[in-house]
């Protein structure tokens, strides 16, 4: 079987089974991935957003899950079943998800002075009272801002800093490490 | 309770739940819209960035097999290597083989470590591909004060140009085998 061959012989992607799917989408076959993707990704999102309330951290996870997918579709042993591989790339995907969220979170207010963090309440703090972010550029500052603080989108940052998603993500993660050195020096 | 899965455990109920989720909750059609596209562009690389791929490939293949197989009397340590064995098989034998091991070696290296998609793209116009490339090498020969005539260079291409498509054909066989036994 080849993905090629499924194609053309156009009796229907629809009808083969998962792991004859992804056996296709390993050789390259984009229709594959397609049918794939329509038929599970109400579940895929569905769960998701069970799990995390807001909108935008659901789809960002929901978008990571298929990309993790694309990228991890060699590792696949089309000998076992779909469904709790994909299941398992789910779970992988929330749990980076929640850490790298925790992680940011602790980096970010691990910087703010500890009588600054009593006064505003720990937490609660917002982050123009981080002494940190003031050692960041404008532009790094300002996504770091709309993204943790307005908890924006990387796509909304990016209209809104009128530059690209990658570049967004590239000014915050800049920003976090510096923060973190700065964390560490102190 | 808990399943092994390749070696990571699943929880049962909530793959459960997972399978059974409804599919009302369809996501929203602007983040669908972004990750088909997405996937698809990575799904389709632009032929041009594939065939500079190639050309580096073949760039570093070719010059490799010109420590043991000159062409057109061009060589790395000139010598005749290859060349007393082919010519057993004729003058045009000879460069037939020449351009097919010229060619073919770059394209085994190159069904072997492009991705699948690359290679599908590949696939639809390796001809094209193939003559362009030895088209660049005769070019680069003649810079090198290659010795070569019309006959001669017409038969090394042809040569060039079926042993390039044999060799992407019968290593792309293979691995695609390997890749639909996993």
């Amino acid at each position: 079987m080849e993905g090629k061959e499924i194609n053309n012989s156009g009796m229907g992607l629809t009808e083969l089974r998962d792991e004859e799917l992804m056996k296709a989408y390993q050789l390259g076959d984009e229709g594959a991935f397609e049918v794939l993707y329509t038929r599970h990704s109400p579940k895929v999102f569905g769960f998701l957003k069970k799990r995390v309330i807001k909108q935008d951290i659901a789809e960002d996870l929901f978008q990571a899950v298929f990309l993790k997918l694309h990228k991890s579709r060699s590792t696949y042993n089309s000998t076992l079943p779909f469904l709790p591989w994909l299941f398992a790339l789910v779970q992988s995907v929330m749990v980076d998800g929640i850490r790298s969220k925790k992680r940011i979170q602790e980096v970010v207010y691990s910087t703010i002075p500890e009588k600054a963090a009593t006064e505003c309440g720990g937490e609660s703090v917002g982050l123009q009272g981080l002494h940190g972010l003031s050692a960041l550029s404008d532009a790094q500052r300002k996504a770091i801002q709309l993204r943790y603080e307005k908890e924006l989108s990387f796509d909304e940052i990016s209209s809104e800093l009128k530059t690209s998603p990658s570049n967004v993500r590239q000014l915050i993660s800049r920003g976090i490490r510096r923060l973190k050195e700065m964390g560490g020096k102190q | 309770m808990s399943i092994e899965y390749k070696n990571r455990s699943l929880d049962v109920d909530e793959f459960q739940e997972f399978v059974s989720t409804a599919s009302s909750l369809e996501p929203p059609r602007a983040v669908s819209v972004k990750i088909v596209g997405e996937l698809r562009r990575a799904l389709n690389p632009p032929p041009a960035a594939i065939f500079m791929k190639l050309s580096i490939i073949h760039l570093l293949v070719g010059t490799i097999t010109l420590l043991f197989c000159p062409q057109f009397g061009v060589g790395i340590f000139h010598n005749h290597g290859l060349v007393a064995l082919f010519e057993r098989f004729g003058h045009l034998g000879c460069m037939i083989l020449c351009g097919a091991l010229f060619l073919g070696s770059s394209m085994v290296v190159a069904a072997a470590v492009l991705r699948p998609e690359e290679i599908k793209i590949l696939r639809r116009g390796t001809i094209f591909h193939l003559m362009l490339l030895s088209t660049l090498s005769i070019a680069l020969f003649s810079c090198v004060n290659a010795e070569i005539t019309l006959s001669r260079g017409m038969v090394w291409f042809l040569g060039s140009v079926l042993g390039g498509i044999t060799a992407l054909e019968f290593l792309w066989s293979i691995r695609r085998h390997i890749i639909l036994s996993k």
